[in-house]
């Protein structure tokens, strides 16, 4: 179709570029659009090289040695092999506020994430 | 977890005053003791508390201030006391010297008592301690609940 003089070629480049596409277009499209991958995701560091699951794990790990040495203890002092109550005592004190802590931080990060996902809705 | 730091001083502590509350009890318990395995009467005991720099876990601890300058107490030595016998003239006791004296220990009951009082306290301070800790920490963890 003729375009009026002076004008550019707005219809022209509007047909060529809504024909059938090629494989090879189909394909630069894809490769530079990809998704991420999940296990990047899952092993990512942030700009600032902070690992959030190395840090949770972490975190998991140390609570999981305060309950396990306060389960120690106790069952020690049961049997009557320690006889250091005031010991005892604090080590269950340790371990029930390192799960209150985790606990309370898990409650948290799930608020956060509904809050996000209502942002969406 | 700097309170865990607090806790680990305090149960320190109250190991202390366990320790003298047990040697005081065998002061007591021993004030008239005549012979001993070592030879002589008992000599009373007295335990040498020593500072030991705060261990922790946590590397970061070691950046912060507080953590260098706070101390948690051990049990160094215990230590006898090597202060003269009392001496008791009683020529009928089996334990009596050539001249007729036996030699008592040189416990006096009333300090002893004293000492029992200021361990009891201090380990009822430390208790006080671990209770405020322990509420911090709660207290802590409802921020923004």
């Amino acid at each position: 179709m003729p375009t009026p003089i002076g004008m550019p070629d707005t219809f022209g480049a509007v047909l060529r570029s809504t024909a059938s596409p090629t494989i090879e277009s189909v394909e630069r499209e894809t490769r530079s659009e990809r998704l991420p991958n999940i296990s990047d995701a899952v092993t990512a560091k942030d700009s600032e090289g902070f690992d959030f699951n190395g840090r949770v794990r972490q975190f998991v790990e140390v609570v999981n040695n305060d309950q396990m040495d306060a389960e120690k203890k106790a069952r020690a002092f049961a049997r009557g092999e320690d006889n250091d109550l005031h010991g005892t005592m604090i080590a269950l004190q340790k371990a029930d506020i390192s799960l209150r802590l985790i606990s309370t931080v898990k409650n948290r990060l799930i608020e956060a994430y509904r809050e996000i996902q209502r942002m969406g809705a | 977890m700097h309170f865990f730091s607090a806790m680990d001083i305090v149960a320190s502590g109250l190991n202390a005053q366990r320790t003298r509350l047990n040697i005081i009890a065998s002061n007591l318990a021993n004030a008239r003791t005549t012979r001993t395995p070592e030879g002589g009467p008992y000599q009373r005991r007295d335990p040498v508390f020593e500072a030991a720099p705060v261990s922790s876990r946590f590397r970061e601890l070691l950046n912060d201030p507080a953590a260098q300058a706070t101390y948690t107490v051990n049990v160094a030595e215990v230590r006898a006391d090597t202060g003269p016998p009392t001496r008791l003239y009683d020529p009928t006791h089996p334990d009596a010297d050539a001249e007729g004296f036996v030699s008592l220990p040189n416990v006096n009951v009333m300090e002893e008592m004293v000492n029992l009082l200021t361990a009891q306290r201090a380990y009822d301070a430390g208790i006080t301690v671990m209770q405020s800790v322990k509420g911090m920490a709660r207290a802590a963890l409802s921020i923004g609940a």
